[in-house]
C-alpha cells in the first residue's frame, strides 16, 4: 500500500477484527515458514560456498542500536534492546552524544551539531565535499548500524535467549568466532538470525491481541513542544528529532541508518564504516570490481534514505 | 495465494527452451550485450514482439519499483521477462557500475525502446541526482530523444511529487515537463502514486506495447485507472448514515478522496480487497497533481 496511512501518532486507525487475526496469523506462518525451509538455508548456502566473506568487509567494530519492539509498555525493555558497543565494552544509549559533520558533505550547515540543533542548507559547490550524505557520529566515534549491530548488541546484554542461542549455533556450525561476524557474512548472518527471531516472537505477539480491541489513543499535538523518535528501521538506527513552533514543524532533522553506514570522512577525517569495510578488499579484475559491490551490499543501503 | 516460481532446469532440455530460458536469466540480470554476444543474438531472435523497456530512476525513493514487484497476480519476473524486455532498471539488475553505464548507453545508441521514468529531476541544484557522474536532467533528456514512448511512473516522475514540495530545495520538475520544456516531443504518458498500484504500470506497459497509448485524460493519466474519484468508492460515504454533511469533511478532518482519481479502492491492494479507506485512513491524494504539494489532511492541533 502507499504511505501506511493506517499507522498515525496515538496508534493504528484499524479496529483489529477476528478475521483480521486469522489473517495475520495465516501470514506470519508462511512468513516464518519461508524463513525456515528457504532464506536461512539460503543464507547458509551462501556463507559456505564464500567463506572467505568471513574476513572482508570488516567496519569499525563499533555497533549503536536505538533498540525495537516494546516488550512493555514503557518501552524500558525492548525484543532486541537499545545500546553501544565500543571495542566490545558495553554502555547505554545517551541520544545527546549523536552529532552530524558536514566536512566532506556538500552542506554550508554548521558542522557537529546535535540533530536537534542542526539544519540541512545544500551546497552542491562546497570545496573538499564529496558526498550528500552528512558524518553522523557518537561521541566522536565512527558508528555501524543495523542487524549486525543489533544482534550483537542483544548477544552482549544477553537479554534475548532465543537469539543468543541462533548466534552460539551459528558460530558452532561454521566454527567461526564472534569477531569474525564484523565481516559481510556477518552482516548476512545477522539479518537472518534477527529476521527469524523477529518473526517467530511476531507470531506470539499476533496470538496476544484481542479481537475488537482498540488500538488507537487520541493525541493531539501541542502547538509548541519538542519530540525525539528513536527507533531501529530494517537496516539499522533511525532517529527523527522535531520542534513545532505556533503548530507547525520548525525544525526537522533526521539520522537514518544509511546516513550512519555510508557516512563520508568527518571533519577529523575519520572513514565512515562503509568506507572502512571497503579498504583491504580483494579484487580480481579492476575493470568489474564486484567484491566491493558484495561489501557494500552487506550493509543492505539505501541512499535516498542517507541523503534523505 | 501466488506460490514460488521455479525454472526448470531438467536435462534434455530442447535448444529453444535453454535459449529461452538463458534470455530470461540475461534479461533479468540485466547483463550487458558486449559480455554475451551470441546470448544477445539468440535474445533478438527469441524477443520478437518483446519492446525494449529502459526504466531510469531520478530524485526517488524507488518505491514504484517495490510497488512493482508486489504485482499480483502477474507475477514481476513473468512481467520482466515475458510481456516486457527490460534492458536495465538500476535497483533490479545485478550489473554495477562501468558497465552499467555502457549498458544504458549502448541501449540509448540503439534507441528504440520505451523509456520508464520514476522520480523527478532536480533543476536548480542538477547535481543533487546523477546517474554515472552525469547530472540526471542530462541524462533523461538523452534517454528520451531516442525513446518511443516516455512513461513517468509514480507522482515524482508524474508531477514532481515529494521532491518539489514547498520550498523545493533542488528545483525539482517532473520527468514530463522537463523534456517538454526542452523540446523533446514524444507520446508521453502518467502513470502516477506515491505509489502506483502495480496493475496501473504494468497494465500501462502491456497496452503501449501491445495496442499502442491507452486513452489518457488531460493529465496524460490512462482514463482506465484514473477516471473516477476515490470518494465515488468510499464505503463511508455509500453506508454511513447518517451521511456525512459535506463531502470530503470526516470528523473535522479534511478528506482529499472527492478531488483525488484512481481507482485502487476498488482494485485494492497486495491481491486482497484492502485500501487506505479499508483501514479507516483517510485518502492522501497521492495521484493528484498536487500530492506532496500541500499536506496529506489536516489534523486537530492544540491552540
Amino acid at each position: 500500500m502507499p504511505h501506511v496511512a493506517s499507522i498515525i501518532p496515538g496508534g493504528a486507525t484499524i479496529r483489529v477484527g477476528g478475521r483480521i487475526i486469522a489473517d495475520c496469523l495465516a501470514l506470519i506462518q508462511r512468513l516464518r515458514d519461508f524463513i525456515e525451509r528457504c532464506y536461512i538455508p539460503d543464507v547458509l548456502a551462501v556463507a559456505s560456498a564464500y567463506s572467505a566473506y568471513y574476513n572482508i568487509g570488516a567496519g569499525p567494530g563499533n555497533y549503536l542500536a536505538f533498540g525495537v519492539f516494546h516488550e512493555d509498555a514503557a518501552g524500558t525493555t525492548k525484543l532486541l534492546p537499545s545500546g553501544v558497543l565500543t571495542g566490545g565494552v558495553y554502555s547505554a544509549l545517551d541520544q545527546n552524544r549523536i552529532t552530524e559533520d558536514v566536512g566532506c558533505s556538500w552542506f554550508s550547515s554548521a558542522s557537529g551539531k546535535h540533530p536537534l540543533t542542526g539544519d540541512t542548507t545544500p551546497a552542491p559547490d562546497k570545496a573538499g565535499a564529496y558526498s550528500w550524505i552528512k558524518a553522523p557520529r557518537y561521541d566522536g566515534r565512527v558508528m555501524e548500524v543495523g542487524p549486525l549491530a543489533r544482534v550483537l548488541i542483544a548477544y552482549q546484554r544477553g537479554t534475548n535467549l532465543a537469539l543468543t542461542a541462533q548466534v552460539d549455533a551459528l558460530l558452532q556450525a561454521t566454527g567461526r568466532t564472534l569477531p569474525e561476524l564484523n565481516s559481510v557474512m556477518g552482516r548476512h548472518a545477522a539479518r537472518a538470525i534477527e529476521t527469524k527471531v523477529i518473526a517467530d516472537r511476531c507470531q506470539q505477539w499476533i496470538e496476544q491481541l484481542t479481537a475488537d480491541a482498540i488500538a488507537f489513543t487520541p493525541f493531539t499535538v501541542p502547538s509548541s513542544c519538542q519530540g525525539i523518535g528513536l527507533t531501529e528501521a530494517a537496516r539499522g538506527a533511525l532517529g527523527h528529532w522535531m520542534q513545532v513552533s505556533g503548530g507547525l514543524i520548525s525544525r526537522y532533522q533526521c539520522v537514518v541508518p544509511t546516513t550512519w553506514n555510508a557516512s563520508p570522512r568527518d571533519d577529523r577525517g575519520q572513514p565512515g564504516a562503509m568506507e572502512q569495510a571497503l579498504v583491504g578488499t580483494p579484487v580480481a579484475n579492476s575493470a568489474a570490481p564486484v567484491e566491493t559491490v558484495r561489501v557494500v551490499r552487506s550493509f543492505d543501503p539505501c541512499l535516498s534514505c542517507a541523503v534523505h | 495465494m501466488p506460490s514460488t516460481a521455479h525454472s526448470d532446469s531438467s536435462a534434455g532440455m530442447s535448444r529453444r527452451d535453454f535459449l529461452s530460458l538463458a534470455g530470461r536469466v540475461a534479461a533479468l540480470w540485466g547483463l550487458s550485450s558486449t559480455a554475451l554476444p551470441s546470448l544477445a543474438a539468440s535474445l533478438e531472435a527469441l524477443s520478437t514482439g518483446r519492446v525494449p523497456v529502459l526504466w531510469l530512476e531520478g530524485s526517488n525513493c524507488s518505491g514504484c519499483s517495490i510497488s512493482l514487484l508486489n504485482s499480483y497476480p502477474v507475477l514481476p519476473l513473468s512481467v520482466l521477462t515475458r510481456h516486457l524486455s527490460l534492458q536495465f532498471h538500476q535497483t533490479l539488475s545485478t550489473i554495477q557500475g562501468a558497465p552499467a553505464v555502457e549498458l544504458v548507453d549502448d541501449t540509448i545508441a540503439r534507441g528504440g525502446y520505451v523509456l520508464v521514468t520514476e522520480g523527478a529531476v532536480p533543476t536548480t541544484i542538477p547535481s543533487a541526482c546523477r546517474f554515472g557522474g552525469e547530472n540526471f536532467g542530462d541524462h533523461l533528456l538523452r534517454a528520451a530523444q531516442a525513446a518511443t514512448h516516455v512513461v513517468a511512473v509514480g507522482s515524482c516522475a508524474a508531477f514532481g511529487g515529494i521532491p518539489a514540495a514547498p520550498n523545493n530545495p533542488t528545483g525539482a520538475v517532473d520527468s514530463i515537463t522537463f523534456p517538454q520544456s526542452k523540446g523533446v516531443a514524444k507520446p508521453f504518458v502518467r502513470v502516477p502514486g506515491c505509489p502506483p498500484h502495480p496493475d496501473w504500470m504494468i497494465g500501462t506497459l502491456v497496452h503501449l506495447i501491445q495496442y499502442g497509448v491507452p486513452p489518457l485524460d488531460s493529465q496524460l493519466r490512462p482514463l482506465k485507472f484514473f477516471s473516477k474519484t476515490v470518494h465515488s468508492m468510499c464505503r463511508c460515504r455509500k453506508w454511513r448514515t447518517p451521511a456525512l454533511p459535506v463531502p470530503g469533511l470526516h470528523g473535522g478532518i479534511r478528506l482529499q478522496g472527492p478531488s483525488t482519481y484512481a481507482d485502487c479502492v476498488s482494485r485494492g491492494w497486495n491481491g486482497v480487497a484492502t485500501s487506505c479507506l479499508q483501514s479507516h485512513a483517510p485518502c492522501i491524494g497521492c495521484t493528484s497533481a498536487n500530492f506532496g504539494k500541500s499536506s496529506f489532511h489536516h489534523w486537530p492541533v492544540a491552540q
